[in-house]
Order: C-alpha cells, then structure tokens, then sequence
C-alpha cells in the first residue's frame, strides 16, 4: 500500500512534467534527422581504401590467371600474398581471395559474369573492420574489372568487347563459423547498436532518478517525506521505479525514434524486404552462427535493461542525495549522463575481446552487457555471460546500498558541501 | 543508556552537533518537554533550533548526546520514533504536481490504510479550510496555503508529537492567528505533545506552556513565559532573551 503509493507519486511526477515530454519531442526529431546523416556517412566510408595485404588462393592454374595475379600484385603494390587454401589465407592476413575452378573458362567463353570467392576473419564485434575489410574486397572487385581485358589482350592477343562483371561472393570466419559476410554486416551493426541504445537509456534514467530527489528537495517536501514511519529502502526503491517507469515510455519514444531513423537510412530496396524475408534471413544468420538470435537478442535486452535501470537509478538516486538542489543535482548528473553515452560510442565504434576482465568491465558499466552475452553464446565461452552478470548484479547491489546509506545519512537533508578553502 | 521518562514525550541530554569538523551547531543542549505540553525552542538564527528539531525528528543524527521520544532513541530506533511523530519542517512545501487533495492522501496513506484513511484525509480537507481550492495544483498555491495544507496534515494524522519548525514564518497576521489556533486546538482537544520553534516571542507567549531559549547551541533558558519574565523581571520574552544573552 505504502509503496504502491510512494511509486504513484514518482510517476506522476514524471508525467506531469513538461520539460519530460519537450525532451521526447526533441528526441524524436533528433534521430530521425540523424538516419540521413549516417546514410550520407555510410556511403563516404565505402570510398575508403585500405591498406592491408590480400591472401590469394588460385584453384584456376592458368596463364590468364597467373597474370592476372601479377598485374594485381603490381597495382597492389606487392600486397598479395598467396596460400594454399581460402582459411589459411585468412588466418594468415585476415582477407582471402579465391580464384575457383573455371575461372579462365568464364572468361574465355561469352560469360559476361565471373565470380570469385571469399573470407574475411572477423574476431571481434566491431563493424568498423568489417567495414573496412568489405571495402578492400570491393576494391579489389572493381580492380580485377578494370584489369582482366588488358590481361585477356596481353595473353590471348585478342580485345575483349563485352564488359564482365566480377562478384565476390563473401564470407566470414566469425569465431571460427563461416557465415554470410552481408548477413553479419547487419548482425554486427546491430549488435554495436545496443551499448549506444542502452547507454542513453541508462543515462537518461540516471537523471530522471537524481531529478526526483533534487525537485523533492525544491518542493520542500522532501523532509516531510522522511519523517514519516517508513522505511528509507522503500523510498529509495520507489524512486528506481519510478524513474525506470518514465524511461521505458522514453523508450518506447526511442524505439520508435529508432526506427524512424533506420527507415530512412536504409536504401529502399532492403526497406522493401517483408517479414518473411526478414525471418528467413534470421533464420539464416541462427544457423550459421549456431545461434536463436532473435530470441537472444530480446532476452539480452530484457536482462540489460532492468539491470541497468537498476543501475542507473541507484546512481541518479545517490548523485540527488548528494545534492542540495536541483541545479547542483544537474551538475552532478550531467557528467555521469555523458560518461554513459560516451562509454557507449566508445564500445559502439572499438571492438573489444571477450574475456574475463571485460566481461567483469562490461557488467560494471552495463552497455555492453548484451555483446558480451551474444558472443559468447557464439564463442561457446557462457562462462562470460555469467561473469558480466554477476558483475552487474554486484554492482547494482553496492549502488542501491549506498544509495540507500546516504538516505540513513544527514546529507540526504543538509546535501552535499563542499568547502574550497582560499589562500591568504 | 536508557533515559525512560514516562512523563516525558522528549528527552534531550547533552546533545551535540558538529558540521564538518568545526561548526557546531548544537554544544550540550539539555531539556525535556513533557507530555501534552506545547513547548517553544526559541532563540535568534543559527542557535541550533532547526537542528534540534531535526534530530528529534530523526532527520539527522547528532553528533553524540541522548535524544529520546516517549522513551525510544532516536538513532537506534528511528522507525519507531516516526510513528510517534510528526513533522512540519521550516518552509514546508508540497508536491507541485499533485493537487492539495492528492498531496494529503499521499501524505497521510503512509500512516493509515482505509478506511482509515479516508476518515483521516476528511479531516485534514476540513482543518485547511481551503475547500475546493484543494482541487488545483499546489503549484498555483499561495505561501500561506501551502503552509496551511502542509499542517492540515501533520495535525490529521494525530501524532503523539508534533514537531513544528517556525510554522507561522512568513504568514500574513490572519493566516498566522489561523494557524495558532489549530496548533493550541488540537494540544486541547488531541493531547498532542508539541514541539515548535520560533522567532515570533508574541507567539510564543501565547501559544507556549514552557519555553526554551537557545543560544548558540546551548539552552541559557527554561521554564513557562511567565516564570522567565518574573525571574528576569522582564516586561516580555524578548526583553527576557536580551537579559539572558548577555550573562553569556
């Protein structure tokens, strides 16, 4: 009864406040002007050329084909490297090309279409390398285009007069399982999506929560609040609730955000893809990484974001203690709503191994709480997921006893001083 | 160490209180108040009233000393104070959001359960006086409602002790006078222990069985309005407090 109403009152305070529902309105605009921009950012990075040597592996021993692979390695730059099989020129580069049985076939008849085949070695979750090693196998695409008539010419002393298309086919070694490249284009990006969602969800609660103690204290109602016979937890667990309840309608603003966003950064031909396509390619990607993604994918949402609510209104909670007003409240949650969003862009854009040590970081600091559980449910290792949960349970407990704590404590009523002493 | 004074609704024995490391705040302070009484803390600003009130209302804790209500310690047992207790402290506000109807069911729902509740609610809608102006946000409130409603609850839900940090502060006369005698009313008709603070020596006079006059965290004064001008051989309380502060 007591804590029903004690939760009533936190939302209320949310709901009822004008500067909650502006922030949602901005949000909204904010992503959905920002989907035209990444598109724009997307289709600047795919310009970019990288550096790196190439492993080659040619099945097709022909005189076309050996030079092809040197007038390759020349306009490389000496960056070929070749091997006796598609796996180890990835291991060993981290690219590899295969020039298949059948190739100077191709090319010799009328086919105005060859295909070769490839790997890139993708160890971790970052979709930048993927990018950038996608980037060098399309690169090369364009180059082997460019190059195969005057190699046709030089060895066969004859002009080719129909333009052939050359298509990689693309792969992944991800974690030791070959699976489609394009579909793990799309695995990867969205997975490196979540820290940055969650980041800003937890950070956005982590000041809803300071706010409600901070406005408490301007209303002046706050120290009525604590003389009354209840217990501090309750009051404390209130204001997580409470704060958690206005993200999640924030969220579902964000979710909604979100889409807007995705809808208009995606060309129009994958925007055409209908449910069933989207299953199907799930249900691909599932397979191959051995894997229910969809499934996981919600689960390791779900468990991420009630912790990290959690979390986070603990910490919003124990900075509003801290201050004496809601100016000073802002301040402090400020940073802390940054360092939230920043970590997230910083585990968004870097790849990071999972291991212990960042499984336990993970689990601290919660964004990247739902990569660590889909690798290692992919790598096999659940050892990891265990520990970044245990992580962030350890740290939701120490959050909400200190915050907890501060509310037994004078400061939660005299707030927090802070004396500069001034040199004479 | 038990200091279990049937008699007595407060104990308050050789209470200290230091901010940081140097300000003190409260340097020894001793007195009693006994049940049924309304005494008065008085004293100028920064004597140590509003901290008084505020470890008795187990608010914050003191820095040593013995605090007890109707014989329970306000550190070791907090909880169990605050269901004796009542507090209205210095400038009392109210949720901005809620109506000053919903703000004394929320106030009041953390004592009572229904129904209860619903008679203790009736109650404090009555003593306000603020009809249906109970029905608009507190935030469209004047001061004086706010005051008004703030102690509509406080009073409503019958406390064994009411704690009241200046409650006629900033008040227009009529507001003030209205207030005194719902304070004086429900120590009548409740026998509600209070303990109040005040700047205001008319108020005080009027309202207060015993006095205590507070200066610089130490108690330089006690007994009733009376008994301190005639000791003092003063006209009033404030010529008495003036005589007092200077044997410091």
């Amino acid at each position: 009864m007591i804590l029903s109403q004690l939760i009533k009152r936190e939302i209320k305070a949310f709901l009822k406040n004008p500067g909650f529902i502006i922030s949602m309105v901005i949000l909204f605009a904010f992503y959905a002007a920002m989907g035209s921009i990444m598109r724009r950012s997307v289709e600047e990075t795919q310009q970019i050329i990288l550096q790196s040597n190439i492993g080659l592996v040619v099945e097709d021993d022909s005189l076309l084909t050996r030079e092809l692979v040197k007038a390759i390695n020349e306009t490389l730059d000496g960056r070929l490297r070749t091997y006796s099989s598609l796996i180890e020129a990835v291991e060993n580069t981290g690219i590899g090309v295969l020039i298949p049985h059948g190739f100077t076939a191709n090319i010799t008849s009328n086919s105005t279409t060859v295909y070769l085949a490839s790997m890139i070695k993708i160890d971790s979750p970052s979709t930048t390398i993927i990018q950038a090693k996608s980037g060098i196998l399309s690169q090369l695409g364009t180059l082997i285009e460019h190059i195969l008539p005057y190699v046709v010419s030089r060895v066969y002393g004859y002009e080719v007069q129909r333009e052939i298309a050359v298509y990689i086919r693309g792969s992944a070694l991800f974690y030791g399982k070959q699976v489609d490249a394009t579909l793990l284009m799309g695995f990867l990006t969205l997975i490196t999506m979540l820290p940055l969602f969650v980041g800003i969800l937890v950070g956005t609660n982590a000041g809803y929560a300071a706010q409600l103690v901070a406005y408490e204290k301007l209303e002046k109602a706050f120290e009525m609040l604590l003389a009354q016979p209840i217990k501090r937890s309750s009051i404390v667990i209130a204001k997580i609730i409470g704060a958690s309840v206005a993200t999640i309608i924030y969220s579902i603003v964000f979710l909604a955000s979100m889409f807007t966003l995705a809808m208009g950064s995606l060309p129009t031909s994958i925007q055409s893809i209908n449910s069933d396509g989207l299953n199907s390619l799930i249900e691909q990607l599932s397979n191959q990484l051995g894997v229910d993604v969809a499934f996981n994918f919600v689960v390791s949402i779900a468990i991420t974001l009630v912790l990290g609510l959690i979390e986070s209104g603990s910490l919003g909670i124990i900075l509003g203690s801290l201050a004496s007003d809601e100016r000073t409240a802002g301040l402090l949650i400020t940073p802390v709503m940054f360092l939230y969003i920043g970590l997230a862009l910083v585990f968004t854009f870097i790849g990071f191994q999972v291991n212990v040590v960042t499984s336990i970081i993970s689990g601290i600091i919660v964004l990247p709480l739902p990569v660590v559980y889909i690798l290692s449910l992919i790598s096999g290792e659940t050892t990891y997921i265990a520990v970044s949960l245990l992580s962030t349970i350890s740290t939701c407990i120490v959050f909400m006893a200190i915050a907890v704590f501060l509310f037994n404590r004078d400061i939660v009523v005299l707030g927090l001083r802070v004396r500069i002493r001034k040199e004479q | 160490m038990v200091i279990e004074q049937v008699s007595y609704a407060v104990v308050v024995k050789d209470l200290y209180k230091i901010y940081g490391k140097s300000s003190v705040a409260l340097n020894g302070l001793t007195f009693s108040v006994n049940q049924g009484e309304i005494y008065a803390l008085i004293g100028p600003n920064g004597s140590g009233k509003t901290t008084t009130l505020r470890i008795i209302a187990t608010l914050i804790k003191p820095t040593r000393g013995i605090v007890e209500v109707y014989g329970v310690n306000v550190v070791k047992d907090p909880l169990k104070v605050r269901s004796f207790i009542n507090y209205l402290p210095e400038e009392a506000g109210a949720y901005r959001d809620l109506s000053g109807e919903d703000f004394v069911k929320f106030m009041l729902s953390m004592r009572y359960k229904e129904p209860d509740l619903e008679k203790a609610v009736e109650e404090a809608i009555s003593i306000s006086g603020l009809g249906r102006d109970l029905k608009r946000p507190v935030r469209t409130y004047s001061k004086g409602m706010k005051r008004t409603l703030a102690l509509s609850v406080v009073l409503a839900s019958k406390p064994k002790l009411l704690i009241l940090d200046e409650p006629t502060a900033g008040l227009d006369v009529e507001k003030a006078l209205f207030v005194r005698e719902l304070i004086k009313k429900y120590n009548r008709e409740h026998g509600i222990t209070v303990l109040l603070s005040s700047h205001n020596m008319l108020e005080v006079e009027y309202l207060a069985h015993r006095v205590g006059i507070i200066y610089r965290g130490k108690l330089i004064g006690e007994g009733s309005p009376r008994e301190i001008k005639e000791s003092l051989n003063a006209e009033n309380l404030e010529e008495a407090f003036v005589k007092l502060k200077t044997r410091v």
